[in-house]
């Protein structure tokens, strides 16, 4: 198993590396000059150039991006061009909050969606169930954008309860993170509904579920002990998926609620050409998703006794040669 | 012997949105102590169903029993409630699936699936007596200890009906439904697991249903037998009456004639002729009749009574007529 992460963790460095060359290849192909940019167009040319000088603009792609590599495997990811302070440093002020962000969504997706997954499945085709999926279809239906929107307009303006936005400096209590957790759990929640449903709906039917009836197993003790285990590998994969959908993709949520999270910075930087932070932010986002990945890839294993026995097997062999 | 099982008029249909399946259709059927009863009859002839509404497992919502009894030790199933139905279920009565692949949790271990009905059932067992007797129940099917830690996919489809045996036999039953247990399983292992279920049948004393289209089967395992057809029985009687005799209902003659004679040239096998009717739309009178090489007009009407001579009893119109229904299967 440990042999295992390590050998998807090297793979990871390739990829990475990969990304890098292709995010960096297209911020200095694009057309634009930073030095203007960074000093606006009625900078002189003497400033100009002076600014090229230190940020070594001029030097040719390759050697630019070699450069850029080499600063990275010495923790320097550079200083942004935009706010002429330390890539690493505005990160670390960011990432806790898309973290948290993602974090509690996914957390909130699971306790809502798994219950009434579940619910949905063993009550198919009740009033109950109905509603569930009127809900999920409701959820996933309506742009994230607007149903932001309406809800600012309805617990921020009208009722008073929370606040709109996040503030930029000064304190940020839990009823900030309100709206914007519930904004970006309300679309994984309604894929999670139908997930679980459709799983546990499957599940329920089959041979082994009749088994655990005919042991005289509890109703609660079939759906909760037999059935869920059963039904929740799936889960475990729209789970990660949903995680690093948040990592880069909460953009508009952190926009609209201005949360300072990745995903906003990212996309200031890249229409300010900041293409230090720009890398930074992809190299964190590409780090994180692939991390998740094998940590989803390791939690199948535990669930799914079909895989670990594979790796079991391969450890007894290994004995079994050594004895 | 007395009575333990005792089936009265059980009718169980199933209902789907466009039709209603008639499943199970008047069935009567009784099993004494110790007696392991032989269910015979074609795919769709409700043996299953039958298997299931004792222990009151129709699928949900689906299958439904419409009419009649089931009386275990005087007590009706039919009519108990579902906390006193689980109770029954794994420990008075239980059941042996037919499809050994799937009827296990792939997710559990198998020793941890034995355990279970034993929590459920053996409340007053410490963790140390569960464990010694999940022991003996694994050595008692043939399975060694070491696979206690094993998952169901790591065990041959042959192990893992030992599995479901073993489950089965946890509590000692005193009926066990056997739903066929070796249909899944190639000959060798067919005969060891069935010599297994033999003996430890005699061992605890347990009455079986043993369900099967196998008429071998039948015919070295069983007491009596009860030949099913459309959801009803059409003849039942203890071994040597079905077996020999010269009396029988035209489809159990159809059935032994299709089994293929070894010691005669034959060149074709002599199946039945046609499909057994649709249970959603039965035909009036005797369902057998649209097959029955003997039909008769009255057959197309009337449904025929049961005709009894001691323990052998024939459902067909042929004894009837000729013989004033008394005198059928001598």
């Amino acid at each position: 198993m440990l042999k295992y992460i390590g050998k998807r963790l090297l793979i990871m460095i390739p990829i990475i590396l990969g990304i890098t060359l292709i995010v960096f290849a297209i911020l200095n192909y694009t057309p634009g000059d930073p030095a203007k940019l960074l000093l606006g167009f009625n900078a002189t040319e003497e400033s100009l150039e002076a600014v090229r000088a230190e940020w070594r603009l001029d030097d040719p792609f390759l050697v630019r991006y070699v450069r850029y590599l080499g600063d990275i495997l010495h923790g320097d990811f550079g200083t942004s061009w935009r706010y002429g302070t330390a890539v690493t440093q505005e990160l670390s002020t960011r990432v806790p909050n898309t973290l948290k962000l993602a974090a509690m969504s996914v957390l909130v997706m699971l306790i809502l969606g798994i219950p009434m997954g579940i619910i949905s499945a063993v009550k198919q085709y009740s009033i109950l169930d109905n509603l569930m999926l009127f809900i999920a279809l409701l959820l996933t239906s309506i742009p994230t954008f607007w149903l932001a929107l309406m809800m600012m307009l309805k617990f921020s303006l009208e009722l008073g309860w929370l606040p709109a936005s996040m503030p930029a400096t000064g304190v940020v209590t839990w009823k900030h993170w309100v709206l914007p957790v519930f904004m970006c759990a309300a679309n994984l929640t309604a894929s999670l509904v139908r997930t679980t449903r459709s799983n546990m709906l499957e599940v329920i039917r089959s041979d082994c579920i009749r088994t655990a009836r005919a042991k005289g197993a509890t109703e609660f003790r079939v759906i909760a002990y037999h059935a869920l285990r059963n039904a929740l590998m799936p889960v475990v994969t729209l789970v990660g998926i949903n995680f690093n959908v948040l990592m880069g993709g909460a953009v508009i949520t952190e926009q609209v609620f201005s949360v300072s999270g990745v995903g906003n910075l990212l996309i200031t930087s890249v229409r300010t050409k900041d293409a230090p932070m720009a890398m930074g932010c992809i190299i964190f986002i590409a780090t994180t998703i692939g991390l998740v990945n094998l940590a989803v890839d390791v939690l199948y294993v535990y669930i799914n006794p079909r895989l670990k026995s594979q790796y079991v097997k391969m450890k007894k062999r290994r004995e079994a040669k050594a004895a | 012997m007395e009575e333990f099982l005792t089936i009265q008029d059980l009718h169980v249909s199933y209902h789907t949105a466009d039709e209603t399946v008639y499943a199970v259709n008047g069935l009567n059927l009784s099993v004494k102590k110790g007696e392991t009863l032989g269910l015979v009859g074609e795919t769709g002839a409700g043996k299953t169903t039958t298997a299931l509404s004792i222990l009151r497992l129709l699928p949900f919502k689906f299958g439904s029993i419409d009419k009649g009894s089931i009386l275990l030790d005087g007590m009706d199933l039919t009519k108990v409630s579902e906390k006193e139905m689980r109770k029954i279920r794994g420990d008075k009565i239980s059941m042996i699936f037919q499809d050994p692949m799937t009827s296990l949790n792939s997710t559990i271990k198998i020793g941890k699936q034995i355990e279970e009905v034993l929590k459920i059932h053996r409340k007053d067992l410490g963790k140390k007596e569960v464990i010694e007797r999940v022991d003996t129940l694994l050595k008692l099917v043939g399975i060694s200890l070491e696979r206690k830690e094993d998952y169901p996919h790591q065990l041959s489809g042959g192990m893992k009906q030992r599995v479901v045996i073993a489950i089965a036999l946890a509590c000692e039953p005193k009926l066990l439904l056997a739903d066929e247990p070796t249909t899944a399983l190639d000959v060798t292992i067919q005969a060891q697991v069935l010599n297994m279920m033999r003996e430890l049948k005699n061992k605890l004393n347990t009455a079986m249903i043993l369900i099967t289209h196998d008429l071998g089967v039948v015919a070295e395992n069983c007491d009596s037998v009860a030949i099913m057809y459309a959801g009803e029985i059409v003849e039942s009687g203890a071994v040597e009456e079905i077996f020999e005799g010269t009396e029988h209902h035209p489809y159990t003659v159809g059935l032994f004639g299709s089994i293929p004679d070894m010691s005669k040239k034959t060149r074709r096998l002599s199946p039945i002729n046609g499909m057994m009717p649709n249970p959603a739309d039965l035909p009036p009178g005797c369902p057998f009749w649209p097959r029955c090489p003997k039909a008769k007009d009255i057959c197309k009407q009337q449904k025929p009574n049961e005709v009894r001579q001691g323990s052998h009893m024939i459902k067909c119109h042929l004894y009837q007529d000729a013989k004033g229904g008394e005198e059928a299967g001598k």
